[in-house]
């Protein structure tokens, strides 16, 4: 934490080399979520630009208190999630109960699957699914967080996080055949 | 079926968990670019202080150096300039034509001919006046090349004045008072003053004149108009709506209290002054922490002791309960509300149509923004839990920002020195109001109605 410190103190410092350090350090896993975000690599190139440029004018804020890399992924969520607030169209609730799970056969076929044919997947869910799958799955918001975060009803994450898991089990599927 | 699904949510968290692919090449190099200069928020004061020193400058510039004596504009002989201004006054003169200087023709054209004054008229006069300042009276003594009228009413009432102020002050001498009566036949010069004008000379006659000297008299202007006259001081309210183009920062609602300094020359007009705003955001909080809860209880074993009894040695078991907890993590988002307190500055030029009861007018230009205070919240946090992180979701605001604004007016004259105004304002800001966000390529804009009252100096 001490060394954290120290970096982002530099960093603060307009020290340019750390800036840099602190961009290639973190730069692979969160162009990771970044990727998981958006719809393609070429919106995923501005949201990470936009991400970072958060993370270096808000270091100033950070307290220093819980992990940094920690800090610095809520501020790329929180980027991609305004990126695309406005195509979010979360109002549409479904029964649950009329989803088709995938058998223990296909679970397992999935599992061969590389990261990179799963993203392809993530990557083609419209931009509402796309989020509260991504938020719910990969980075462990409850569907309260969600439902808090961009102000729908618990209800609704929960019915577009199930047409999200519908959508793309069909096109698992696709790809598993 | 949960089960199942819960699988598949495993294999994307896993497959996803170690997943860092390489970023783009140069993408730094765009970060780099867009960084500000100073990470650590300092240095921007001193934008803020030039910004301020150079705009205040241009205001001071612009009103200062336009300040006008148009009796010492007269006294240059400077006829074009006379010829582009206008007379409109009570009784005396209204608006004349603009006759070549010493043109006899004009004289009696005008004097002998009631229908050629007619065809003069047409051009410039109005009313029932007799034209003046088309040419010099009949052996005009005086050198200076300035057109001189005719001896209309206004040398009379001159002449009046003269006697009256002869008998009342004898310390003016004869050439004072000619000078001053040739002063008057000088403003009287076509298309010359505006109302102001008029109603500072006017102001003047009937005034108790100063006491000055002969020698000191050539060398400075006989009249000099009042600068205050030209500017008016207006005091205004008015709230303000702010729309951002981007949905993470929703409108908000901004309270102004202004005071406008405005310098006019001839329909144009200059306008500065100080807005004091008060702007609130709704801000957001998403806060990680740790709470210890209550996970059940375990029976420990303190202490053994044995006992001898007929069956043998039988231990016994001392025992508390302990209770369990155990750190575990959430994320909860509050609301705040965040209140900025900005000084403006706004620079406009304005056109306005003068009417007998109201006046219209338009204005544009550009306005500089400076946060002077700014109250930021901190969420309340329970006692018993233990933060992780809070992020602020809504960005902060910049310390300076440039808009452009653009107004229409129109004011009611409640007395000669007071009118009563009402401006509907478009703010559109040149740059975002926002610290380093997507929005930053996304100009917010807002609209005001400013209502206020507006003070002529005299």
């Amino acid at each position: 934490m001490s060394s954290d410190r120290d970096f982002i103190k530099r960093c603060l410092k307009n020290d340019k080399k750390a800036q840099e350090e602190l961009y290639t350090r973190f730069a692979p896993k969160m162009f990771g979520v970044c990727l998981r975000f958006a719809r393609s690599s070429m919106e995923a190139e501005d949201i990470m630009q936009e991400g970072f440029i958060k993370v270096f004018t808000h270091l100033k804020d950070y307290r220093n208190e819980g992990s940094f890399e920690g800090w610095i992924r809520r501020t790329i969520v929180n980027t991609a999630i305004n990126f695309y607030r406005k195509n979010l169209k979360l109002n549409q609730e479904m029964d649950i109960a009329d989803i088709e799970v995938p058998n223990s056969q296909e679970v397992s076929a999935i599992e061969k699957l590389s990261a990179e044919e799963l993203l392809d997947c993530i990557n083609e869910l419209p931009d509402g699914y796309r989020v509260i799958f991504n938020l719910n799955v990969t980075e462990g918001y409850t569907h309260k967080e969600i439902g808090k975060l961009l102000d729908i009803s618990e209800n609704t994450s929960k019915s577009q996080l199930s047409r999200a898991r519908q959508t793309l089990q069909k096109k698992l599927k696709g790809l598993i055949k | 079926m949960k089960d199942q699904y819960l699988n598949i949510d495993e294999i994307f968290r896993k497959k996803f968990e170690d997943y860092e692919p390489n970023p783009p090449e140069g993408l730094w190099e765009k970060i780099k670019t867009r960084l500000p200069d100073n990470l650590g928020g300092a240095g921007s004061i001193q934008m803020v202080f030039f910004s301020a020193i150079v705009l205040i400058s241009l205001g001071v510039v612009f009103l200062f150096t336009g300040s006008s004596y148009q009796i010492d504009q007269l006294q240059d002989n400077t006829t074009q300039q006379i010829a582009s201004e206008q007379i409109t006054d009570n009784n005396l003169i209204s608006q004349t034509s603009i006759p070549e200087q010493n043109n006899p023709e004009t004289v009696s054209g005008i004097e002998e001919n009631e229908a050629a004054q007619q065809s003069v008229a047409e051009k410039s006069i109005t009313a029932n006046e007799a034209p003046v300042g088309s040419g010099p009276a009949n052996g005009d003594e005086h050198s200076n090349p300035i057109i001189h009228a005719p001896k209309t009413e206004i040398a009379e009432k001159a002449e009046t004045e003269k006697t009256e102020i002869k008998e009342e002050n004898p310390l003016y001498n004869e050439r004072y008072l000619e000078h001053r009566i040739s002063g008057l036949q000088q403003i009287s010069l076509p298309g010359l003053s505006s109302i102001r004008n008029m109603a500072l000379i006017t102001r003047n006659l009937d005034t108790k004149p100063v006491r000055i000297s002969y020698a000191k008299f050539d060398e400075k202007p006989l009249v000099k108009s009042n600068p205050l006259a030209n500017f008016k001081l207006g005091a205004f309210l008015y709230p303000e709506f702010t729309f951002y183009p981007d949905d993470s920062v929703s409108s908000s609602r901004n309270y102004n209290f202004g005071i406008d300094l405005r310098y006019y020359k001839s329909s144009f007009f200059i306008k500065t002054g100080v807005d004091f705003t008060i702007a609130k955001d709704e801000g957001k909080y998403t806060i990680d922490y740790k709470k210890w809860e209550f996970l059940g209880t375990y029976q420990d074993v303190y202490d053994v002791t044995f006992d001898s009894t007929e069956q043998g040695i039988v231990p016994t078991y001392h025992t508390k309960t302990v209770e369990v907890f155990d750190s575990v993590q959430h994320v909860t988002i509050r609301k705040e509300k965040n209140t900025y307190t900005y000084l403006q500055v706004p620079l406009m030029v304005g056109y306005e149509i003068r009417g007998s009861k109201l006046n219209y007018s338009f204005m544009a230009g550009p306005n500089l923004s400076l946060m002077m205070s700014e109250n930021i919240p901190e969420p309340e946090i329970e006692d018993n839990i233990t933060i992780v992180n809070i992020n602020k979701e809504v960005p902060e605001r910049i310390n300076t920002s440039w808009q452009m604004l653009v107004g229409i007016g129109i004011s009611y004259k409640l007395s000669d020195n007071m009118e009563f105004a009402l401006e509907p304002t478009l703010r559109y800001y040149l740059n975002s109001a926002y610290k380093g966000d997507i929005i930053t390529t996304k100009h917010p804009y807002s609209v005001g109605v400013r209502a206020g009252l507006l003070f002529k100096l005299k």
